[in-house]
């Protein structure tokens, strides 16, 4: 009997680990569940032929996660424009929003595509 | 005389389905104590200067200057800029020609700037005018001139400190990088920025 009920919670966990994120549409990229990270929104904008983007990120759990995040950037016709980004650590405490940004650096760039994977809880400190 | 045919066709395909899934990739060894990574991969190994660091801080520092620096007005020559190297004030090993490379080869295509070769790649230039100019061997008219270099308005320059902080359970380690864009003529800080890493290891 308390292996069943240990198999149903373990189900159930995996479930709310695969849910997929809100916020951004096709523009979203998250690898795997998110623990909690909500994506609120993003902002572009193009600064002397550079595309800028602003994403907003929001802690919903008591706790701090760990996220990992960059940016993949596009041209107008959807085609890859550099070399896949670096991925940013990025540790966000428990109930805190946080602002990630970058440019791309070249100037075909007029689209984007945010990546974000995110560890397990860390605990409430 | 059909019947042969057919069995005979579907024999010789039959051998090159065989054949293809036998192929796999194209290694020359068998080796399964090596594989091939991402390069881009967080790498948490340990609390020294990694190649996670390296990319943070070449990707930062690019976007930083190419924001803000070298905004030149439309119809205006690029920028030109020399790296003078990059100061490592920690007591690792640390190459910082890696990171200026990243960041110059960055800079480089996005066509913002103009990079002119620093102190340290002289050396090969003026030994190519001397080969072009003085061998005797090449025609005048296709050798690149003596006395034409440009030279740089602004100077990159920089340094990587580090801060540690430990006791019996947790070592802290703290990195700061500095990037300095001087204007050669004035020598005024023209653009700076740095990047902060910390990272903590429990022993």
């Amino acid at each position: 009997m308390k292996n069943r009920i240990m198999l149903g919670v373990s189900a159930l966990m995996l479930v709310a680990c695969a849910a997929p994120p809100e916020g951004l549409g096709g523009r979203l990229s998250a690898r795997g569940g998110l623990y909690d990270i909500k994506v609120v929104e993003s902002r572009a904008q193009v600064k002397g032929d550079l595309l800028t983007v602003q994403t907003e990120l929001l802690n919903e759990a008591r706790g701090d996660r760990m996220v990992y995040w960059r940016y993949r950037w596009f041209d107008k016709d959807g085609m890859v424009v550099s070399d896949d980004g670096t991925w940013n650590p990025l540790l966000v405490y428990g109930q805190q929003r946080q602002y990630v940004r970058a440019s791309a650096t070249h100037s075909k760039a007029r689209d984007f595509k945010f990546e974000i994977s995110a560890e397990g809880g860390q605990g409430p400190k | 005389m059909l019947m042969n045919s057919c069995v005979r066709l579907i024999g010789v395909s039959g051998v090159a389905v065989v054949l293809s899934a036998c192929v796999s990739m194209p290694k020359t060894a068998d080796s399964s104590a090596v594989t091939y990574g991402d390069t881009k991969q967080v790498s948490n190994v340990s609390t020294e200067f990694s190649v996670t660091d390296l990319q943070m801080v070449a990707e930062k520092m690019t976007q930083s200057m190419l924001e803000t620096a070298v905004e030149a007005p439309r119809g205006s020559q690029r920028p030109t800029l020399t790296f003078a190297g990059v100061k490592n004030k920690t007591s690792e090993y640390i190459d910082t020609v890696n990171v200026t490379n990243s960041i110059r080869t960055a800079l480089v295509k996005s066509g913002k700037v103009e990079i002119m070769g620093g102190i340290s790649e002289m050396q090969g230039g003026v030994d190519e005018l001397k080969r072009q100019n003085d061998s005797g061997l090449y025609d005048k008219k296709t050798a690149a001139q003596v006395g034409k270099y440009a030279a740089a308005k602004y100077r990159v320059e920089g340094e990587l400190t580090r801060m540690i902080a430990q006791n019996k359970s947790v070592k802290d380690v703290y990195y700061k990088f500095t990037l300095i864009m001087f204007n050669t003529e004035r020598n005024s800080i023209a653009w700076m920025d740095e990047k902060e890493i910390r990272k903590s290891e429990k022993k």
